[in-house]
């Protein structure tokens, strides 16, 4: 089934957060080989998404590249999304 | 430096049906124990912490605290953004609009305008305790917001972030124990 926006948007959103999470616990837990190898995982499966979504929706940051023209500020902003019944 | 990502770090949502909490809501966009508080409590606190743990962990975390700065903006935006001015009056809002319109404004829940005085950055041993204390008040602060509305999105969000303070302090407690090391070292 193709995955709309906002699907793609809350799938980035979980790679990023199992990213930001193994961050935290690393940045104590320092010599944690296991969590290292964890975050390792998520970090190129977040890499990859990003790019995919990027190419896909346009930027996440104003690292990206654009092709046609400067797509930085188009909506949606996300202030603007209600992501309504949540992650379900 | 921070670069910025243009998502939030959660899908927050709301049914739209309880404008009451908006107001409420500001306690936590720039209150005593808001997001914004932690996240200038944290940066400020980096740069006498002595080990490479204590450093990474505040820039981690008050990065995350200004990504909730924003979700708690956005919860309001999207509660407000279709009232009408009657209803926000009647929301408690009056004033807020009178002054602010629709932006949303570093105020907390009473109206009072941010204050730095909210927190302190001292010592790395004190400022670790009430790094730990800030996240305790931030989480019982989140469960009276939870316990003030029927909006099943607002309380989905909020408990997102209510779980995060629960980590923050595992994490600062962790430090803390480093910490203590670190001097009982030297």
């Amino acid at each position: 089934m193709e995955i709309n926006q906002n699907q793609a948007l809350i799938r980035l959103m979980s790679l990023e957060f199992q990213v930001l999470e193994m961050a935290l616990f690393l940045d104590i837990h320092k010599n944690d080989k296991q969590a290292l190898a964890t975050h390792t995982k998520y970090a190129n499966e977040l890499a990859m998404y990003k790019l995919d979504y990027q190419k896909k929706y346009g930027p996440i940051t104003i690292e990206a590249t654009m092709r046609d023209s400067w797509a930085w500020g188009d909506d949606p902003w996300p202030w603007d999304i209600n992501f309504i019944g949540g992650i379900k | 430096m921070w670069i910025y990502e243009k998502k939030l770090q959660y899908p927050a949502w709301v049914e739209g049906n309880d404008l009451n909490i908006a107001k409420l809501l500001y306690a936590q966009y720039a209150g005593p124990d808001s997001e914004l508080g932690a996240a200038l409590r944290y940066l400020s606190q980096r740069y006498s912490m002595p080990i490479p743990e204590g450093r990474a962990v505040l820039t981690d975390i008050a990065t995350e605290e200004l990504g909730h700065f924003e979700i708690i903006g956005t919860l309001i935006h999207l509660l407000i953004k279709n009232a009408t001015v009657e209803e926000l009056q009647k929301a408690g809002l009056g004033a807020t609009y009178a002054q602010h319109g629709y932006d949303i404004y570093t105020q907390d829940a009473g109206g009072t305008p941010f204050t730095a005085a909210y927190f302190q950055a001292s010592d790395p041993i004190s400022d670790v305790y009430e790094d730990m204390a800030a996240e305790m008040k931030a989480k019982t602060t989140y469960e009276r917001l939870i316990r003030s509305t029927t909006d099943k999105g607002v309380i989905e969000t909020l408990s997102f972030l209510r779980e995060r303070e629960i980590v923050h302090f595992q994490r600062f407690g962790e430090l803390l124990g480093l910490l203590e090391e670190h001097y009982a070292k030297k």
